[in-house]
């Protein structure tokens, strides 16, 4: 099947929001003790970039979660590929994804982080897509609203294609004459 | 849910079975006039009724071929829903496998005997009935085979199968009533429902109509969100006795977060009817959360986790 690229966001857009998020979050969070979780791996290229943004100290730490796939057992259920190494106890932490869509995985990260004590759990999305959402979940900040897109680039891919494009964009399948 | 399905073999008498069912149990016959009809009302341009059992013969009329069956399958299952049916042909087997609530016959006969009938019935010379009862059976052997990917004649399939060879067809319809009303899910039929039904349906052992359905079932496993399939049944539309004539059946509730969802895959310009009763509902139970998860959605959703 062959794909084309639009854009949706510009490499210039991209840069000015995020810079306009670290300031938003750095006044939040000004008397706190921050951690930042990158949610591996879409969300990596957004979370750095962020970080460089804020003007106040924070921690910076990773977490995986496993994807629904075909491949997975029948009975098989979410689980963490890639653990915190940061206590969340008594922490404001701050998680930092690429993208909301059906809600499904933000809602069981929040479920899971919850369960560590920290003194307050909110969210940081680059891109949100309330169109397709399934469960509601809290976005305390967002970048962009998205209409109901497959988005790729600035960390998002396709079956790891376009990551690295500077752009966020649509792929769109090539109508065949 | 109650549907009655009729497989059969072409000249073996299973059109008139089905009458004769749907006639003695006050169901509707769905047969090839109900579905283009219906197919119509949804705004398909008539001549698409004649794909489904055509072999794709290019990529735009496969494209269309399988446009129209999307549509086909989710007209039959909403009929089913709003009231019993006797389901003529279109794989009803296939489409209601395992489903409470159907039941379901195969109607042949040996090939000489359909010969003959066919000869009888059409004016044709042996040569010619022989002709039209082999193309017949090839056709609809393929139309399984490409929709369902199973064969016609898997009997683990049926309920009841029935030889019009040995037996009358009035003989043959009288056997089906006796084995319907004598078969476990159809001896609840007459169980009263309220306007929200609280049977719960649990996770496990879920029967799903479709496979959209049961892969949601498995992403909402996956991400540990509990959900029960089609637990409640709202009544939108009461004719003047009070007799339910409309109702819509949510196919799952997220009882963490007190939401129903309703799934389609059909196509986006064929949801106006599934967004009318869903709009109804709302109006009616103001207190109910739920949401529609449309095709292009449920693609997209596919997509996100590379199963497309």
């Amino acid at each position: 099947m062959a794909y084309k690229l639009e854009t949706l966001f510009t490499g210039e857009q991209i840069k000015n929001r995020v810079a306009e998020l670290g300031r938003e979050i750095s006044r939040d969070y000004a008397d706190s003790e921050l951690v930042l979780v990158c949610v591996l791996r879409g969300s990596v290229y957004f979370t750095v970039d962020l970080s460089r943004e804020l003007t106040i100290p924070f921690l910076l730490d990773f977490i995986g979660i496993s994807s629904y796939s075909q491949e997975s057992d029948p009975l098989g259920i979410v689980r963490i590929s890639k653990d915190l190494d940061t206590p969340l106890t008594g922490k404001e932490v701050l998680i930092v994804e690429d993208i909301v869509d059906t809600g499904l995985s933000l809602n069981y990260l929040l479920r899971n982080l919850k369960t560590r004590n920290p003194t307050g759990l909110r969210v940081c999305t680059l891109l949100n897509v309330p169109a397709r959402r399934i469960v509601e979940v809290p976005l305390a900040y967002q970048g962009f609203e998205l209409p109901d897109v497959f988005a790729v680039g600035y960390g998002l891919d396709y079956h790891e294609k376009y990551r690295n494009l500077q752009e966020i964009a649509a792929l769109i399948e090539e109508k065949t004459e | 849910m109650t549907v009655i399905t009729i497989s059969r073999q072409f000249g073996a008498g299973g059109e008139m079975v089905a009458r004769i069912l749907a006639q003695e149990l006050g169901y509707l016959l769905v047969n090839r006039e109900i579905v283009a009809e219906g197919l119509a009302g949804l705004g398909l341009p008539p001549q698409l009724t004649r794909f489904d059992k055509k072999v794709k013969n290019s990529e735009e009329q496969e494209k269309k071929r399988r446009f129209y069956l999307t549509a086909l399958h989710d007209y039959i299952m909403d009929l089913a829903k709003g009231q019993p049916i006797v389901l003529l042909g279109r794989g009803g087997q296939f489409l209601f496998y395992n489903q409470p609530g159907a039941f379901h016959i195969r109607v042949q006969a040996p090939l000489q005997q359909r010969i003959q009938w066919v000869q009888e019935i059409f004016h044709l010379d042996p040569k010619g009935a022989s002709r039209l009862v082999q193309e017949r059976d090839r056709s609809k052997k393929r139309y399984v085979r490409e929709v369902f990917n199973r064969s016609w004649i898997d009997i683990e399939y049926f309920d009841l199968v029935l030889n019009t060879g040995s037996l009358t067809v009035q003989g043959a319809a009288q056997i089906a009533l006796q084995a319907v009303s004598l078969h476990d899910s159809f001896a609840v039929k007459e169980k009263p429902k309220s306007d929200a039904v609280a049977e719960e349906a649990t996770g496990t052992g879920a029967r799903f109509m479709h496979p959209s359905e049961a892969e949601l079932a498995h992403v909402l496993d996956f991400y540990n969100i509990s959900w029960q399939y089609e637990p409640h049944t709202f009544a939108l539309q009461r004719d003047e006795d009070g007799k339910v004539t409309e109702a819509l059946t949510p196919d799952f509730f997220l009882p963490d977060f007190n939401l129903y969802l309703e799934l389609t895959t059909q196509r986006q310009k064929l949801v106006w009817k599934k967004n009318k009763k869903v709009r109804r509902l709302k109006e009616l139970y103001p207190d109910i959360n739920i949401k529609i998860i449309y095709g292009r959605d449920y693609r997209s959703l596919l997509k996100k986790f590379g199963l497309d």
